[in-house]
């Protein structure tokens, strides 16, 4: 530290001894880094997450739903209390997401949406495929994330499906599960965001939690209305992921609040985009 | 990339060169141990995600004593009591020989305003000038000057208090048992 002791006067001078005379000899808790670093993991998790959502329903209104809806997206990880201001402190820009581990979530758009297309509910087919490039400064071909227009019987709206490692807690990995070695992250508690009905959310929703033979919540089907638009969405977790998919009457790409509704209800109802995330084809290894 | 090996390797040798200085200001700015080490946990995740930004900036370490800071005082703004979250105390052997004059310290801080300790902790535990507190918390320089000044009054009137050394004492005496 550099003393302004010619600045001070006695009686601050005073109290910058005490200072120093009582916090001589603290010293920080030894597994303060590996926590920090743990919590920064999820933190990173959750903010790619909260970007991929972006990705797909970016305006102003969409970031009052989909990333809420995931719990905890970029409106939460990208708190202003996480950025200084000084100089030497300037405010954090966005930078590139994560990469992600490999594994299932890495499936390729273009497989997903052959994969979609072939478990897609009987009279529900895509027609347009949206865009199948990732979203970010290099390009290329996207993976883990889709968000296609499809028409069925209740009328056209939006299909949007992502896959993502939930980092934390892989306990259900398999063999051949990229996260499941990445134990030192499996603290179990990061991932309950994304799954959870506890997060806040806007507008109006119905919230009920999916839960396995042990009662444990493995996910969540969720229905959010705002104005005309209704979103469908079931995220679940998998193997060491998650696969999200929800469903929107509109056919806007950045869906949001003030989308015009393309239909009276989504295109798929929530048993159906249960069906959906439940199928194997979304979590089997790429061969 | 954030997860990559030497990332990691950054950042935790980073955290374990830094984390000390840090843990002392955040301890003197929530005045508890405890919520110090959360609030330096919350500080360096966020630090964590914008690491590539942190290891840009000109001085990193004062960058992530900027986050530091952020959090507390937007903590502090969200917490409408004042309670401090903990999700366990540390069961953890003290290393103090006298460790009243520090409770009695902590004390007189928690009497103070969020801000009047901020100002107080960077001003004379950070030793940053007049208008690089001023910086740091979006003052005037006037403002700073007058926070100082009342929250010196303030500790030095509370610190005189033989009801809260009286008080320290006791807690001192409990902790070490």
């Amino acid at each position: 530290m550099t003393h302004t002791d010619d600045l001070l006067e006695p009686h601050e001078a005073e109290l910058r001894d005490l200072l120093e005379r009582t916090m001589t000899g603290t010293t920080a808790p030894v597994e303060l880094g590996a926590h920090a670093l743990q919590h920064g993991r999820r933190l990173r998790t959750r903010r790619r997450v909260g970007l991929a959502s972006c990705a797909v329903a970016a305006s102003a209104a969409a970031a009052l739903i989909l990333p809420m809806a995931l719990g905890g997206g970029s409106t939460t990880v990208t708190d202003p209390a996480g950025e200084p201001s000084s100089s030497a402190s300037e405010p954090p820009q966005e930078s590139p997401p994560a990469e992600v581990p490999e594994g299932w979530w890495s499936m390729p758009s273009v497989d997903m949406v052959s994969t979609a297309e072939a478990i897609l509910p009987d009279g529900v087919t895509v027609t347009s495929p949206g865009s199948l490039t990732a979203d970010t400064e290099q390009g290329g071909p996207g993976t883990g994330s889709i968000n296609a227009i499809v028409s069925g019987p209740a009328g056209p709206g939006r299909l949007n499906v992502m896959l993502f490692p939930t980092i934390a807690g892989a306990t259900a990995g398999t063999a051949n599960d990229a996260s499941a070695d990445r134990t030192e992250m499996a603290d179990g508690d990061g991932q309950e965001s994304y799954i959870s009905c506890a997060a806040e959310h806007t507008g109006q929703t119905q919230c009920a939690q999916l839960r396995n033979e042990n009662g444990a919540i493995v996910g969540r089907r969720l229905v959010n209305r705002s104005g005309a638009m209704v979103t469908n969405e079931v995220t679940l977790r998998r193997n060491g992921g998650i696969v999200y998919a929800a469903a929107a009457n509109t056919l806007d790409d950045k869906w949001g609040v003030g989308s015009p509704a393309s239909a009276e209800t989504p295109p798929l109802t929530l048993d159906q985009l249960e069906d959906l995330v439940r199928n194997d084809t979304w979590v089997r290894p790429a061969t | 990339m954030p997860d990559s090996p030497s990332t990691d390797e950054d950042f935790t040798a980073f955290v374990a060169a830094r984390s000390p200085a840090l843990y002392r200001s955040a301890w003197l700015l929530t005045t508890s141990a405890p919520a110090a080490e959360d609030l330096v946990q919350s500080a360096l995740a966020k630090a964590y995600v914008h690491w590539r930004k942190v290891q840009a900036a000109d001085d990193p370490a004062a960058y992530v004593h900027g986050i530091v800071l952020k959090t507390f005082l937007s903590e502090r703004r969200r917490r409408s009591s004042g309670e401090i979250p903990v999700d366990a105390t540390p069961d953890r052997p003290s290393t103090d020989r006298d460790p009243t004059e520090r409770l009695a310290l902590m004390a007189a801080l928690r009497m103070l305003a969020p801000l009047d300790r901020a100002v107080v902790v960077l001003r004379y535990w950070e030793d940053r000038s007049v208008e690089a507190t001023a910086h740091a918390l979006r003052l005037s320089p006037a403002a700073v000057k007058n926070r100082a000044m009342r929250a010196l009054a303030r500790l030095r009137q509370t610190l005189t208090d033989p009801e809260l050394h009286e008080l320290a004492s006791t807690e001192a005496r409990h902790d070490t048992h």
